[in-house]
């Protein structure tokens, strides 16, 4: 059955293609044929390439978030070994001395005595101070006292009465078109009657409403010198309150400056009666900060301190001294970490404090640090490292992801994504900062700028700028 | 009308320079005088390797538009097929009413029905995909109509000789139907194809997201600086169509002759 229905088929496709040229595929549609999907292989090879080419191109990019972090300053140098020959210390004044332990050319430790304080004249001194302190936080309370509240104004009193003046002279304006209407009303009403009919009382009327009106048109005059009276007083009061607020808030940065200082004060008390109580606790006892040799004494047992006197002790111990950048020097004080590193000798093998942060003789900074005993030589060279570390800031990024656009003037470039014909893709998009602190490796960032999940750019494969497109890493 | 496919074609092997200076006016939208060689002074294949090579977009859209055609071309086989024969070759209650439906919905502009369209397919929740654009596409009336003519034209002694010799009904649409129709299956196929490749109003109204966007909405879009790819994107565009019409011209004709023949 299918071998006919095919003949019969083809016969009878032959008779609808009748005309009679039979359908032959030419030259042209195959090669037509054979193009198009030639086209097609070749965009999909293009399509290949173009994507490869595009990955070489765009650059690639390492992103780090802000975060909230501390910075943390290093501070290096180089310096000397130097042998410190002699360590002074300074006298409080206004003390007096009971007793002195050692005299000139006498050995001394850390723990050998040196003279003590009277301990009466320290307790004295001791409840002088506390009460000094008492004062201080009186007289606090009593500025804090005087600060004026601004909450106490005249205007708003007068404001309310021009408003009841003005509501008054309202009620008189429509009281005299009121009586106004009337009086013409009556007018009106006898006009039409004979002049001879007009007798005594049409008379009376109307000099009774001539006076209504009269009376209307003068208490609206009253009424307007009210307002006019009142609008004054108004104008008056709210310049003394203009006045008065200047005043207050004058007063107010007074007391406040009063008590910034009283403040100074008290810190310095607190400071005084803290190293009294030390002294107090050792019974005015005060001992040998150096190890050494005295070389120098100018206290005098039962004198009252001047200030002047001074007490020398020869050291002889190893320290190095090393110049730096004040600049460079972000909280670097006495007591700060030291990492020391001898020339040609292992890399931060010694650790101590800063001693002394003084400008030395050559005018420039200079720091000092005690060696911890070893063998060391003078004016060896040596490499030291402060590493300190700074408050805690809300947005910190990775120094290298900072570009300066002019003085002053830093930006930073973030991964922002645009919906592009090609579905999501990442801009790199330039953002103006505000740096409000830096260290060698991190910027602290002023909030506002940035946020927690903004993409910032810190390296990339290529040289990019805003609006150049990039590829995360 | 062989003007401006030359100047397609020449345009695009010039330079942005001898391009911007033959068309400044235009391109500034100032006054002054266009000028137009027949052949680019100094012809150069810049703007093929730019688009060709610096351009992923490009493939995106013309991928897109590939996406959109060839399913909506599969999804008429799929319908517009078996309906045509159906109205052609069946008897059945307002088969009449049914075909009128047809003609006037094909006669609608695109403009009419686009409001309802979106709706349904808002609601079938497939707007701002491929699918937004295959599916109306698929279910398009005028490849019934087109095809309608062809199997309309088969004589019914032929059906009537296979249906005595024993064939069912899939197997005279499987056999006699569509062989003899295949004609106007490909003429109404390379009409479709060349509506579709070429539409706007649909891919503007119902693709929200750009990455999904065909070739027809990518050429607008590219700047006046880059008028020498938009020229090369032309060529590219109009390429397959342009081929599918010189491999299915004989179909076309072969279909309009064949739709005016009876029993």
């Amino acid at each position: 059955m299918i071998h006919r229905l095919r003949e019969l088929l083809h016969s009878e496709y032959g008779k609808v293609l009748s005309g009679n040229k039979k359908v032959k595929k030419t030259s042209l549609s195959r090669v037509a044929g054979k193009i198009l999907m030639i086209f097609f292989v070749i965009m999909l090879l293009f399509t290949i390439l173009s994507r490869a080419i595009e990955s070489i191109t765009v650059a690639r990019v390492e992103v780090d978030n802000p975060r909230r972090d501390i910075l943390t300053h290093t501070l290096m140098g180089t310096g000397q070994i130097a042998m410190a020959e002699e360590e002074a210390m300074n006298i409080l004044p206004d003390y007096h001395i009971d007793k002195v332990y050692v005299s000139a050319g006498e050995a001394v430790s850390t723990k050998t005595i040196l003279y003590q304080y009277r301990v009466e004249d320290l307790q004295n001194k001791y409840n002088s101070i506390n009460n000094e302190i008492k004062k201080i936080h009186n007289q606090i309370e009593i500025a804090q006292l005087n600060t004026i509240s601004v909450d106490q104004f005249a205007s708003p009193a007068s404001l309310l009465s021009l408003q009841q003046a003005k509501d008054n002279l309202s009620v008189a304006r429509a009281k005299l078109s009121e009586v106004q209407a009337d009086y013409e009303g009556f007018l009106q009403e006898n006009k039409k009657q004979p002049l001879g009919e007009k007798n005594a009382e049409f008379n009376i009327d109307l000099e009774g409403k001539l006076e209504a009106v009269k009376a209307a048109k003068e208490a609206v005059r009253i009424a307007e010198q009210a307002v006019e009276t009142s609008n004054l007083q108004y104008n008056i009061s709210k310049q003394g309150d203009t006045d008065k607020i200047k005043s207050i808030n004058k007063s107010n940065k007074i007391t406040e400056l009063t008590i910034q200082g009283y403040r100074l004060d008290l810190r310095e008390k607190e400071k005084e009666l803290k190293n009294v109580n030390t002294l107090l606790n050792t019974s005015g006892k005060v001992t040998s900060p150096f190890k050494g040799i005295i070389s120098h004494i100018s206290l005098v047992e039962g004198k009252t301190t001047m200030g002047d006197e001074l007490i020398k002790i020869g050291v002889g111990y190893y320290v190095l001294k090393g110049e730096f950048v004040s600049e460079q020097a972000v909280n670097v004080e006495i007591g700060s970490k030291v990492k020391i590193t001898i020339a040609g000798g292992p890399e931060d093998k010694i650790s101590t404090k800063v001693s002394k942060l003084r400008i030395n003789e050559k005018g420039s900074p200079e720091l000092v640090a005690v060696l911890p005993s070893g063998k060391y030589r003078m004016g060896e060279g040596a490499q030291f490292k402060i590493m300190t570390q700074s408050e805690r800031y809300d947005q910190c990024i990775p120094i290298q992801a900072l570009h300066e656009s002019g003085k002053n003037e830093y930006y930073v470039l973030v991964t922002r994504e645009h919906e592009d014909i090609l579905g999501k893709i990442l801009i790199a998009t330039r953002v103006k900062v505000d740096i409000i602190g830096k260290s060698d490796s991190m910027v602290a960032v002023k909030e506002g700028a940035l946020s927690q999940k903004d993409d910032v750019i810190t390296d990339s494969s290529k040289y990019i700028n805003d609006g150049d497109k990039v590829r995360i890493s | 009308m062989v003007l401006p496919l030359w100047f397609i074609i020449t345009g695009s092997f010039m330079g942005t320079g001898e391009f911007q200076s033959n068309f400044q006016p235009v391109l500034d939208n100032t006054t002054g005088k266009v000028s137009w060689p027949l052949l680019p002074v100094y012809p150069t294949l810049r703007s093929y390797v730019e688009l060709l090579l610096d351009s992923p977009k490009f493939f995106v859209v013309f991928w897109n538009s590939c996406k959109q055609v060839f399913p909506s071309l599969l999804g008429q086989l799929m319908i517009a097929v078996p309906a045509a024969w159906s109205f052609a070759r069946f008897k059945f209650r307002w088969k009449k009413a049914l075909f009128t439906l047809y003609i006037i919905l094909m006669v609608m502009p695109y403009q009419v029905t686009m409001v309802s369209t979106y709706l349904v397919l808002d609601r079938l929740n497939i707007l701002d995909s491929h699918l937004s654009i295959i599916l109306p596409a698929a279910f398009s009336t005028f490849p019934v109509f087109i095809m309608f003519k062809f199997f309309k034209s088969i004589p019914e002694s032929l059906i009537e000789a296979a249906r005595i010799d024993g064939a069912g009904e899939w197997r005279i649409f499987w056999n006699i139907g569509i062989p003899i129709g295949s004609v106007g299956i490909l003429s109404a196929l390379i009409l479709d194809f060349l509506e579709l490749w070429n539409a706007m109003e649909q891919p503007l109204n119902f693709l929200k997201t750009k990455s999904l966007w065909p070739l027809t909405l990518y050429l607008p879009g590219i700047s006046t600086d880059k008028a020498g790819i938009t020229l090369v994107a032309s060529v590219i565009m109009l390429s397959p169509a342009l081929l599918l019409f010189l491999y299915g011209q004989k179909y076309l004709e072969q279909g309009i002759m064949v739709s005016g023949l009876n029993e």
